[in-house]
């Protein structure tokens, strides 16, 4: 099969091309931070990025996104991961946290397009990430602080 | 729970033994939730405390605790407990999942419990271990240990300003007779308690490192899935095998009690194979069940009396003239947990039992279910005794806890946990056995649906004089719950149940009978209070006399909403009020209606009494996040029935509120001291009922089913 570039790396291996991103994630790469919790792209909880786009993991097989960027929560910066980290937490913005890898891939995805996001931009950015806890207004406040500290430019490792 | 002290054998002590770390360990013992006896020990289990915990020489204390963190924070919150009576700083202290040991007592985590069973426990471990650091300092000081006192981790002695690290006085601490007496702190010496304490969980749970249920991977590890019949209470007729052996992957098919499950290296395999299964089904008992003939049946049903389940006080006859009579009726849909996690559980049984790591609410009846499938008949009766012999129930079949992606009731069943010890029995390796989304929908224990007719008879000011509730659904237990807590004087109060019996299976959702009695309630004294057309708060708190802590949390959210004061044009709000787990809240619901009839929900304001505060953040978070759960319910979702099974499958017709559509929140704290008061769920039912409110307020249509219609509701 082609490669697939998972957070840097060049992945080698042979897997059925129509297996979902996710799957090949969590059952043959092992990274279990991307979580299932839907299957049908409804829920958002699987966000990963691809060019620094969001896309839902669970959705996307393997096949559609041969030679493209795949980030996904365990391949950000350890600098950055330590300012969400802070972020999140100065702003409790996490209770069962199993929706809370994706609500961070598609606030960094967001905050990469409009460094200064309005309500209106974090609705429209944010609708797809359901959280079943329901705190959005401290995840909301989370995005507020984390455009306001700024993330860098390359959100990649390496 | 295990009661009394007991010898444990040689298995159960090393079954222990990975919590036996060089250091002081303190075990509280708590039968029957009363504080009774402590004891320090290092190694020798010879008793049952509740509470472990463990101050090591490298100053690092632990505690082992039962409970679940399924969001509602105790791995914040319970060791701010310790941490205040032991005098160490909170960073000190780890909560350390324990495993379904019995001899961690009582580990379910429901009916918003935790705190308030652990508030004098936890803190008197807590001191008890900082008395006996005292004299062990004292000792080594030859002075009284009423001249010392504990800081941040170290005991001093007043006049030399002598120091001793806890760490370096574990070795003669545990030497120390446990105290007979252990005097806690007043609150105005807390300075953890009710203090600001960052959420320690969410470092791990933004990053991705967290291990919920959904993340365990062990070596040799096959994943499963599983298609449960379609009717509940079905069984499988016939199913092709092949089809799914022949998907790459794909490593064994089989039957169990509860379905067809289909066994392969990844989800994804186990998955395609399921699909290619063409199982057909043998229908359960109630093929017929629909979700329009299940409501008109309880209609039907509500026209005789049901069984009278609570009834209080004098009823006055209606007097022509004199009296006025008044009477609704509500429905209330099925609704199911849809928790971000779907059900999943790992199990792998061995030959010296089983281990189990499941999202589980309620380990050690996990562990008793998954008794049945690890061993045979007989085994099972030589287990049985054993264990009532040493007390430490099951040892060998030991459920880890992971992190759980959401609970709110769920996770009390122990259905996916014997559905992977069945599997990892017939195969001999670990499994980890994940539901889709649809199963998960379709496969719930939900909370039941009801039909609701009230008939009140008022005075000539239009106050309640009898209140008679009559309520049709699948049970009684989970439908009356709720129905007898009026906060309001009322002369005569009746609750009859009538039950219909439908084969849908039933369980607690976050707040039980609350969320449906509640909207009943709250609409139903609204209607009475538009009769004589008094303003609804007003009219609250003219019955609400003799009740001064309700009276205080309606004010205080009356207050910080603004209630009578002038709103933005087209903007109306309805109040609601609710009791539950020693805590009492009250909500103001503000929407606006558009020139088409659209309803929007700006905010809701929340003013809670729930005693001593130990981590507002956290409090304030448990509101918002219930807020958020009872708006869903109330507006965006249900579970439906036809020709006997479930209709939603997933989020796109069983949708929550989604940031977009969420409104603002504001907390407000109404402060008493006294003991903590229950906070996970006590914020779901009064949103619905306040909205309900609101939107009489603004249209004059009162709302009486659920979930409402937000579009087009003139």
């Amino acid at each position: 099969m082609d490669k697939l570039t998972v957070n840097n790396k060049i992945i080698n291996m042979d897997i059925d091309p129509d297996t979902p991103l996710l799957w090949v994630l969590r059952d043959n790469l092992g990274m279990t931070g991307t979580k299932y919790a839907c299957g049908k792209g409804l829920c958002g909880a699987c966000t990963v990025l691809i060019d620094n786009k969001p896309i839902r993991s669970c959705i996307t097989p393997i096949k559609n996104i041969i030679n493209k960027r795949i980030t996904t929560i365990e391949g950000l910066p350890e600098n950055l991961l330590q300012t969400i980290e802070q972020v999140w937490t100065e702003t409790g913005a996490s209770e069962c946290g199993y929706c809370q890898p994706g609500q961070v891939m598609s606030a960094l995805a967001l905050i990469i397009e409009k460094p200064r996001p309005t309500d209106v931009d974090i609705d429209t950015a944010m609708s797809g990430n359901l959280c079943r806890c329901g705190i959005y207004q401290r995840i909301r406040k989370a995005i507020y602080q984390l455009a306001a500290v700024g993330i860098p430019e390359n959100i990649h490792n390496g | 729970m295990v009661k009394g002290n007991f010898k444990v054998s040689r298995r159960g002590f090393l079954k222990l033994g990975s919590v036996s770390v060089a250091g002081m360990v303190i075990g509280i013992c708590l039968p029957s939730n009363t504080y009774s006896k402590s004891r320090s020990e290092i190694s020798a289990f010879g008793f049952s405390p509740n509470v472990w915990l463990v101050i090591e020489e490298n100053d690092q204390v632990s505690l082992f605790l039962g409970k679940s963190e399924m969001g509602q924070g105790v791995i914040t919150a319970l060791p701010m407990l310790v941490a205040e009576e032991l005098e160490v700083d909170l960073a000190r202290v780890r909560v350390k999942m324990a495993t379904s040991d019995s001899r961690y007592g009582n580990q379910y985590t429901g009916g918003s419990r935790s705190i308030r069973e652990n508030w004098l426990v936890l803190r008197k471990a807590g001191a008890a271990g900082r008395l006996m650091l005292i004299a062990a300092a004292a000792e080594i000081w030859s002075v009284s240990p009423d001249t010392c006192y504990a800081e941040h981790g170290v005991v001093v002695h007043r006049q030399s300003q002598q120091r001793l690290r806890y760490g370096e006085l574990v070795a003669i601490a545990i030497k120390q007779p446990v105290p007979d007496t252990i005097p806690l702190k007043p609150p105005e010496d807390f300075r953890i308690i009710g203090k600001h304490a960052a959420r320690l969980d969410i470092p791990d749970k933004v990053s991705g490192r967290a291990k919920f249920g959904m993340d365990i991977i062990l070596p040799g590890m096959l994943i499963a899935t599983i298609a449960h019949p379609p009717i509940f209470g079905g069984k499988v007729k016939s199913y092709d095998a092949k089809r799914a052996l022949s998907v790459k992957g794909v490593r064994h098919v089989m039957t169990i009690a509860s379905g067809v499950v289909v066994v392969a290296d990844g989800y994804w395999q186990a998955r395609q194979g399921l699909k290619r299964l063409q199982i057909q089904w043998y229908p359960g008992e109630y093929p017929e069940t629909n979700t329009a003939s299940m409501f008109n049946k309880y209609v039907e049903l509500a026209e005789n009396p049901g069984e009278v389940v609570h009834e209080k006080g004098t009823q006055s006859a209606v007097e022509a003239g004199t009296t006025n009579e008044i009477k609704a009726a509500y429905q209330l849909p099925y609704q199911n947990h849809t928790t971000m996690e779907t059900m999943n559980c790992t199990a792998h049984v061995h030959d010296n039992g089983c281990d189990i790591w499941a999202p589980t609410q309620h380990p050690e009846g996990a562990r008793n279910a998954a008794a049945d499938y690890v061993y045979g008949k007989i085994q099972k009766t030589l287990e049985k005794v054993y264990s009532r012999f040493t007390g430490n129930i099951y040892p060998n079949i030991v459920v880890h806890k992971t992190y759980l992606g959401c609970g709110f009731g769920r996770r009390l069943e122990h259905d996916f946990v014997i559905e992977a010890v069945q599997v990892s029995k017939k195969l001999g390796v670990p499994i980890k056995l994940i539901w889709s989304r649809e199963e998960d929908m379709q496969h719930g224990h939900y909370r039941p649906g009801t039909y609701n007719k009230l008939h009140a008879v008022l005075d000539k000011k239009g106050l309640p004089l009898n209140w008679v509730h009559q309520i049709v659904g699948p049970v009684r237990g989970l439908a009356v719950d709720g129905a007898a807590n009026i906060p309001y004087s009322i002369p005569y109060h009746r609750v009859e149940s009538t039950v219909l019996k439908t084969g849908i299976p039933i369980g607690s959702w976050r707040s039980t009978g609350g969320s449906l009695n509640t909207f009943v309630i709250e609409s139903f004294i609204d209607e009475i209070a538009a009769v004589k057309n008094v303003d609804p708060y007003h009219f609250r708190k003219k019955l609400l006399n003799s009740k001064p802590r309700h009276m205080n949390v309606l004010t205080a959210v009356a207050k910080a909403a603004r209630w009578g004061k002038v709103l933005p044009e087209n903007n109306f709000q309805g109040i609601a009020l609710y009791e539950a787990r020693n805590s009492i809240v009250a909500q103001v619901a503000e929407i606006s209606v558009s020139g088409k009839g659209k309803i929007k929900i700006h905010k809701v304001v929340c003013a809670i009494d729930c005693g001593t505060v130990v981590n507002h953040e956290i409090v304030k978070s448990q509101l918002e996040g219930g807020i958020i759960f009872g708006l869903s319910a109330a507006v965006k979702h249900e579970i439906t029935f036809k020709s006997g099974h479930v209709v939603e499958s997933n989020f796109d017709d069983f949708p929550i509120v989604s940031m977009p559509e969420a409104p603002k929140i504001e907390v407000v704290f109404v402060s008493v001291e006294r003991a903590p008061g229950g906070v996970g769920e006590v914020a779901v039912p009064p949103v619905a009922p306040a909205i309900a409110n609101a939107i009489f307020a603004a249209t004059g249509k009162r709302i009486r089913k659920l979930p409402m219609s937000l579009q087009a509701i003139v």
